[in-house]
């Protein structure tokens, strides 16, 4: 599962990804913080089009795979409302060597960010609330 | 004789719900609305505020990405996506 509205389990991915080929392991794992642009934020909201961003994380874990040439890369990411220090998205990579287990971590998580259809919400300390403004997508030109 | 009208059922994500009055409804258009562009048009007629996130906004029909050309059937589902940004 790609999106999910329980608590992520960093190890369901690290048992799920288990490689005998690969000698390196990363995690990456994003967390709800309690600051953002000097204001004081209290909790997340996360929401999805659920379809579209499970398709768009498979992609980017397909991609990163061939693009690293690394055996396994799963990304799980949480929606619903999240507390401070809460785990919102995971990704796990395993390769050979340490050099391509990092630097593919490094570009799924970027693209997931870019490309899931994912929003964020945060709920300030005084009340008030703002969805995080993202990356547009690029909607294809029209074919003629 | 009457202008046969066609329903979509309209998704607005993330800011974009609070432009549009909710997440989910029902919008009824007349036949000169056909394709991707026209709705947005007619949406944004509809829905004034959803003019400022127009430039930056994706369409999705039946779940894909659209094309503005893409044409609008009746009982199609549309998701208004503004820019994106999980983490």
């Amino acid at each position: 599962m790609s999106i999910q509205s329980t608590e992520l389990d960093i190890f369901d991915l690290i048992n799920e990804t288990e490689d005998a080929s690969c000698g390196a392991l990363v995690v990456f794992g994003g967390t709800v913080r309690n600051h953002h642009d000097a204001q004081s934020v209290d909790r997340l909201s996360y929401s999805a089009h659920e379809i579209m961003a499970t398709r768009s994380i498979q992609q980017v874990e397909i991609e990163t795979q061939e693009k690293f040439d690394v055996p396994q890369c799963r990304i799980q990411h949480r929606i619903g409302d999240l507390e401070i220090g809460d785990l919102a998205v995971v990704a796990v990579v395993r390769a050979a060597h340490r050099d391509a287990a990092f630097e593919a971590a490094r570009y799924a998580i970027d693209e997931v960010k870019k490309r899931a259809e994912i929003w964020k919400e945060e709920h300030y300390s005084n009340g008030q609330s703002r969805f995080r403004d993202g990356t547009s997508l690029n909607t294809p030109e029209p074919s003629n | 004789m009457t202008e046969q009208t066609f329903q979509i059922k309209l998704n607005a994500y993330g800011v974009l719900q609070t432009d549009c009055g909710g997440f989910e409804q029902t919008i009824e258009f007349p036949p000169s609305v056909s394709n991707v562009e026209q709705l947005v048009d007619a949406l944004v007629e509809k829905f004034p505020k959803l003019q400022i996130h127009r430039e930056r906004m994706a369409v999705a029909v039946n779940d894909q990405r659209s094309n503005t050309q893409d044409l609008i059937r009746d009982g199609d589902c549309i998701s208004l996506l503004p820019p994106v940004g999980g983490g």
